[in-house]
């Protein structure tokens, strides 16, 4: 009878609420020149993202669907929720159950304190914006200029990579995608302000739980990631003077396991804008430097890098960008230079054109690597 | 008699006869008081081959003394739907300014120093879209009363105060009835004609006269931009709690 009653008056609840829906779909391709006889020199694939959001009252229900039909690659076809939670909203604090993403980070190429959510490898792993959803439970109350966050993550994420053929896997070895060692939670405690007279941000978080970062083993023959235990300190700030913004993004990892040890990494960077350049136009300029100390000989991307880039807004009808950068690796001279242009039409599609060059390091798998990608989507 | 007749007359008219800043209080007053809004605005751009593209906001904005606060949401085009700007103005020092990006759940501070910086890639700059308080100008010369389109207006110059602003001047109808600006021309830092923006279908509400459309007319590049409040409501009840970061991510 109760049962009856709610489905009788479920269409009522729904009623009561507002949905709101947004979303995107359409193709990617890429084309990639490199001297790997094993690997594919092109990539076809169609997407879809959807967010559905709900709201109540203070009651908040979202989900956020991605799918993904690659035409070469079966690991990249795939539909998968990386936001479905449910918030409620109190007057000075929220609540929030479910699977969701996170930002966490200053700096524009690479965020390191950005730790919560695991990077999505099945996309373009240069994509550090691409991630999986966690699951976890957050409580977050806020203060008149700061808020204080407790998050309890159930569980770490497998990370699943691109097949052997792929030019993103680098695998040496089959790839076994169930992370070891998964099971306990990480809980995260964050304080987050801004400055009252000084236009600061910044952002302090404790971390007693897994790390990010993974290492790998081999089990019978497979490569197998392995998740491990850190007490991990992290702190991110956005300071703005005049014209120029200043960013930091710093962070120390007492390591459980004993095959890592602790380490340290330390990001800085500007960015200045010049605005009404030649009809209107804005361009930002971008220098970041990267640094990342530990015991161990490490596999880490960004140990001794230095960042360089440029985004210019065209401030046209169809909000066109050209986004660039290069990446120098300061100890062994390998080099990453992209540049990317977004444009609009009609309204209601995006186009995007990117090109990406490696000059690799003299140990490197590839001799040479360029990838020129093009998506075109529709938006609604 | 006849010349102290005349003198008494001049020194009446010359008693009532208002300053350019008197001019400028007077508009702020008409159009101050709202305590807080929500309005839903269009903003179309048109290139200067005629191509045009639509724009839609929600606007929130808290009415302060020190300055207001708003948060806007991008509801068209679809591609950055929910992106918002969170403003909190100050008359004494740089505004904060914060921007979300949906599809990263990023907030961003953002400098907010030089005014004259494309608002959306519009012809209107942040300068042209902020609290125009007649504090943030100085005024010179003495106000002409002319005709325009028909309406009585007091022509009057004012300079922006703030030497991050995009112009050196900047000169204002003010219609000699309701105190309601009508139409103002933007000089570059070259001293030349930029911009003619054009005010009207303002309505009266509680007592406040609220724009329903600005025309901003670009003389340098042929291009313009048309903002037109779809809905506004006043006196809406928004409070401090409305404006800050935790609004951006709802």
């Amino acid at each position: 009878m109760k049962k009856l009653a709610f489905i009788a008056l479920f269409p009522l609840i729904l009623m009561s609420g507002e949905f709101e829906y947004k979303g995107n779909f359409g193709f990617e391709t890429g084309y990639f020149h490199h001297d790997l006889d094993a690997k594919r020199d092109n990539s076809k694939a169609l997407f879809l993202e959807t967010e559905l959001r709900y709201e109540s009252g203070e009651s908040e229900v979202v989900a956020k669907l991605k799918g993904v039909w690659d035409a070469n690659d079966d690991n990249r076809r795939y539909v998968d929720f990386n936001d479905f939670y449910y918030r409620y909203n109190f007057e000075n604090s929220d609540i929030l159950i479910g699977r969701n993403t996170l930002f966490w980070g200053a700096l524009e190429f690479y965020n390191f304190a950005d730790v919560f959510n695991t990077k999505d490898f099945l996309d373009d792993p240069f994509d550090y914006d691409s991630k999986l959803g966690s699951w976890n439970v957050a409580y977050t109350y806020y203060l008149e200029n700061s808020e204080v966050s407790l998050i309890a993550k159930l569980h770490e994420e497998d990370q699943k990579m691109q097949d052997a053929k792929s030019i993103y896997n680098f695998l040496p070895l089959p790839y076994n995608d169930n992370l070891k060692s998964k099971k306990r939670p990480s809980i995260f405690l964050k304080y987050s302000g801004s400055g009252d007279e000084v236009q600061i941000d910044y952002s302090l978080i404790y971390l007693n739980g897994f790390d990010e970062n993974r290492y790998l083993s081999v089990e019978n023959g497979f490569l197998r990631q392995n998740a491990y235990i850190v007490n991990k300190f992290i702190g991110f700030a956005t300071l703005v003077l005049g014209d120029t913004i200043y960013k930091t993004e710093l962070s120390y990892a007492l390591s459980d396991d004993k095959k890592v040890s602790d380490y340290g990494q330390i990001g800085v960077g500007l960015e200045h804008t010049l605005y009404s350049l030649l009809d209107k136009k804005d361009l930002g300029l971008l220098v970041e430097y990267y640094r990342y100390e530990s015991d161990t000989k490490t596999k880490n991307l960004f140990v001794n890098d230095l960042m360089l880039g440029f985004r210019l807004s065209m401030n046209d009808l169809s909000s066109s960008e050209i986004l660039g950068g290069l990446d120098i690796d300061l100890d062994n001279k390998e080099k990453i230079f992209f540049i990317k242009y977004d444009t609009r039409l009609f309204d209601k599609y995006k186009l995007a054109l990117s090109y990406q060059h490696l000059s690799p390091k003299s140990d490197s798998v590839f001799e040479k690597l360029q990838s020129l990608k093009l998506e075109f989507g529709y938006y609604f | 008699m006849k010349k102290i007749a005349l003198v008494t007359i001049l020194l009446a008219s010359s008693l009532i006869a208002l300053t350019n800043l008197e001019i400028a209080q007077k508009a702020d007053k008409t159009t101050d008081g709202f305590k807080s809004s929500i309005s839903k605005t269009e903003m179309t751009l048109v290139n200067a081959s005629g191509q045009k593209s639509v724009r839609e906001l929600l606007m929130k904005t808290l009415e302060g003394e020190n300055g207001d606060k708003t948060i806007s949401t991008f509801l068209s085009p679809a591609d950055v739907k929910g992106t918002k700007v969170l403003g909190h103005e100050h008359i004494d020092r740089d505004d904060d300014q914060w921007l979300y990006l949906p599809a990263l759940k990023r907030v961003k501070r953002i400098a907010s120093r030089n005014k004259s910086g494309s608002f959306m890639g519009s012809e209107f700059s942040y300068e042209d879209i902020g609290n125009q308080n007649y504090q943030k100008y100085t005024y010179t010369g003495e106000p002409q009363t002319v005709m325009l389109d028909g309406i009585e207006c007091y022509k009057g110059e004012r300079v922006p105060k703030d030497k991050n602003s995009g112009y050196t001047k900047q000169i204002s109808w003010v219609d000699t009835k309701d105190f309601l600006i009508q139409k103002v021309e933007y000089y570059d830092r070259k001293e030349e004609l930029l911009k003619t923006a054009t005010f009207s279908d303002y309505k009266r509400k509680d007592g406040v006269w609220r724009v329903g459309k600005i025309e901003m007319k670009n003389h340098q590049n042929d291009k313009a931009t048309i903002l037109i409040w779809k809905e506004d409501k006043i006196k809406v009840g928004l409070s401090d709690k409305d404006f800050n970061k935790r609004e951006l991510k709802k």
